[in-house]
């Protein structure tokens, strides 16, 4: 594993010059790396802090260091909280009636519990919340969704297997209007980011839903390949939001603010748990706190 | 971009002389790429040390134009340090297979992808739920038995998991266990799968793992391992974009061998794991050994044929994969050589177009093409293309001649010919 006096000596002693930087910085980059950061945004807060050593200071302390690297990542996430969040929902609410929110993801980060949860907390502030099953593909999704929806007491909307996933979402959405709904959360199938037809197919679940938020919900224990999978689907639709799910499984952070980092789109929920109230709107300090808390 | 930065990394060792700087240099390179790829840090410095040795040690043997042995040096210590290969063998009737795994890794897919895999080779093959947790997972691995003809019986249904063993025991000969998603660092969940692997004692307890999750999974699989006796590994969810670097900790901590990885969505997208495609693919080199083999396999039926029957064995190959450029672009050469992938694409779009046309030809134009001139407009009509696209394909097919006799030969194709030969140059 790591040598820890090394990285205490790298660290508590010695200067960082724009010379030794990169060699000096290693060792404080693999605990990065441990906690789950992507080496994309790694080498970007690298560039930031050797134009630091190349325009503003001629060294920096171990001690500084630390503050700094901090300092970057505070600066290029954004964390929104709920109340801002439900805010927009509540403006949007009063205009169009109907809010319409769209949920994507690679295969396996979570997306149906995740919808489920988001549904229940909108159901808790008093919205009348309805999910439209859009993964017409995966095996027994349609039953999953279901039992959710009875689990957290909100109904659910669906057509049955292998069904133009658009067609589902956009009778979907005609249901909530006749029916008074207030939010509906169009669930669509986990997919490969590498899949043109399968991108096409949620392009076009986008353009007849129209969302208003699309939501892409990201797996905590991903590597570096979630900033390319979060570059593969914002191809095919705008993201306007990010929701991390399994946190419980990793509680360090990493990938969340790699994410972040990479896409500049706010952090809204990161899942905590199994059940229905394990949604958490965690804030930028905290995240923070998470993966700097033994570096 | 991580394909084409490894690939310029290659590219660099295969084209010009290798001082000591630019090897220093190219190691650093090494090491950024293995860590994207989800290496952990300590792995990837070991990898790189040892990289070091080998190299010093063959430029000291080999002073001058040492690029071969650096190569080679490469692939050893990759195969060295990348996972085992370990078939799973039916040799106890019932075998009992039992897969274990963090959440959203893809284990009720794999574990009919895995019935499918034993049904095939002769085996009484059955499913069983252990999933009381997840919502709907009887459901889902039921449906998917049912698509391939496999009964799937869930624990609920039995008194006791002893109980449905014994039960499963006398009547199958492959009995593929799929348990709850879980949380290994979560000590209830821990000990749950510690009771299920005691009371089962099956003969394969399968950690299944997702080539996209990252270096943060070393806590789960650490936990896991001291607690559960692993035997072999399947990696899922390769055909995305991930590197499945993080793999390798699984191995590593396990000590257990790899047997399948999954390549796709579709229950026969299930692949014996093979240890050489898997440090291609993590450098970014492609299948290589793979379609070399198909290509190998192709040139044996070309021997007696004529052109357009070669053509057309080749389109069918190329139709098989996909897409030319699918076929191509893991290949170093092709970015190396300036061909772009839109070319590629279009390549694509061709050969799609001249397949249509020699199915459009009659006896005797397969044999003399040339007599395609007389009838353009009828071909083109039959085929859906344009006369232009007829002309076109009668410029390839004069082409492809010129390439007969190498093929048949079975000379190598110089790169300068097969640029000539993707660009469709006359």
């Amino acid at each position: 594993m790591l040598n820890i006096s090394k990285i205490f000596k790298t660290l508590f002693g010695e200067k960082f010059t724009y010379d030794n930087f990169d060699e000096k910085f290693e060792y404080y980059e693999d605990i990065l790396i441990e906690n789950g950061l992507c080496m994309d945004v790694l080498e970007k807060i690298k560039k930031e802090i050797r134009n630091i050593l190349k325009f503003e200071k001629k060294w920096i302390s171990g001690e500084e260091i630390k503050r700094i690297v901090k300092n970057i990542i505070a600066g290029n996430i954004i964390v929104e909280l709920e109340e801002d969040f439900i805010k927009k929902l509540e403006e949007i609410r009063k205009k169009d009636k109907l809010v319409k929110i769209l949920i994507c993801g690679f295969n396996g980060s979570g997306k149906t519990t995740t919808v489920a949860k988001l549904g229940y907390l909108l159901k808790k502030k008093g919205y009348k919340v309805l999910l439209i099953a859009a993964d017409t593909f995966r095996a027994a999704s349609i039953e999953q969704i279901v039992k959710w929806g009875k689990e957290v007491g909100v109904d659910v909307f669906n057509m049955g297997y292998n069904i133009d996933p658009a067609a589902v979402a956009y009778k979907g959405i005609e249901y909530a209007k006749e029916n008074n709904y207030d939010v509906v959360i169009i669930d669509t199938g986990g997919r490969s980011h590498m899949k043109e037809d399968l991108m096409r197919e949620l392009n076009k679940v986008y353009r007849v839903s129209n969302p208003h938020f699309t939501i892409f919900v990201g797996d905590c224990l991903s590597g570096n390949d979630i900033v390319e999978q979060y570059d593969n689907f914002a191809k095919y639709l705008p993201i306007d939001y990010i929701i991390m799910a399994k946190f419980d499984l990793d509680k360090k952070g990493g990938s969340i603010i790699s994410i972040l980092f990479h896409s500049k789109k706010p952090l809204i929920y990161v899942g905590v748990g199994e059940s229905k109230e394990d949604l958490y709107n965690m804030s930028k300090e905290e995240l923070l706190k998470f993966i700097f808390e033994n570096v | 971009m991580f394909e084409e930065r490894i690939r310029e990394f290659f590219g660099k060792f295969l084209r010009k002389y290798s001082t000591p700087e630019d090897i220093k240099e190219n190691l650093k390179e090494l090491r950024k790429i293995l860590l994207k790829a989800d290496v952990p840090p300590y792995i990837t410095n070991e990898i790189i040390e040892k990289l070091k040795e080998k190299i010093k040690k063959e430029l000291k043997d080999y002073p001058f134009d040492p690029k071969d042995k650096i190569i080679k040096a490469f692939y050893d210590v990759f195969l060295e340090y990348f996972g085992k290969e370990g078939k799973i063998s039916i040799k106890k009737k019932p075998t009992k297979i039992l897969l274990i795994g963090l959440l959203g890794v893809g284990k009720t897919t794999t574990a009919a992808k895995l019935a499918y895999f034993f049904k095939n080779r002769g085996y009484k093959v059955c499913l069983v739920n252990l999933d009381q947790k997840r919502k709907a997972s009887f459901e889902q691995l039921k449906q998917l038995g049912d698509k391939i003809g496999i009964i799937t019986y869930n624990i609920s249904d039995f008194p006791s998991l002893e109980k449905l063993d014994e039960f499963l025991g006398k009547k199958y000969e492959v009995i593929i266990y799929d348990t709850a998603g879980r949380n290994f660092i979560d000590d209830i969940m821990l000990t749950e799968i510690k009771e299920i692997e005691k009371s089962l004692n099956p003969n394969y307890s399968i950690l299944v793992t997702s080539a996209d999750h990252g270096i943060r999974i070393q806590e789960h699989i650490e936990k896991l391992s001291k607690h559960i006796p692993i035997n072999s590994i399947i990696i899922t969810k390769i055909d995305g974009s991930a590197k499945a670097g993080s793999a390798l900790i699984a191995s590593k901590l396990t000590n257990a061998p790899i047997s399948f990885i999954g390549v796709g969505e579709k229950i026969e997208d299930l692949e014996e794991f093979n240890l050489k495609r898997y440090v291609s693919r993590l450098l970014g080199l492609g299948d290589i050994t793979q379609i070399i083999k198909k290509f190998e396999k192709l040139s044996n039926k070309i021997v007696d044929k004529d052109i357009s029957h070669i053509i057309l064995e080749i389109l069918n190959v190329v139709e098989k994969e996909g897409s030319i450029s699918k076929i191509l672009s893991p290949f170093p050469f092709v970015p190396l050589m300036g061909i772009k992938k839109d070319q590629l694409k279009e390549v694509d779009t061709k050969l799609k177009k001249y397949k249509a046309i020699i199915l459009s030809l009659n006896k005797k134009e397969l044999r003399e093409p040339e007599l395609i001139k007389n009838r353009i407009n009828e071909i083109a009509y039959g085929a859906g293309v344009t006369k232009k696209d007829v002309l076109e394909f009668l410029n390839f097919y004069r082409m492809m001649k010129k390439f007969e006799n190498i093929m048949k030969g079975g000379k190598t194709i110089s790169k300068k010919d097969l640029y000539k030969l993707l660009r469709f140059k006359k």
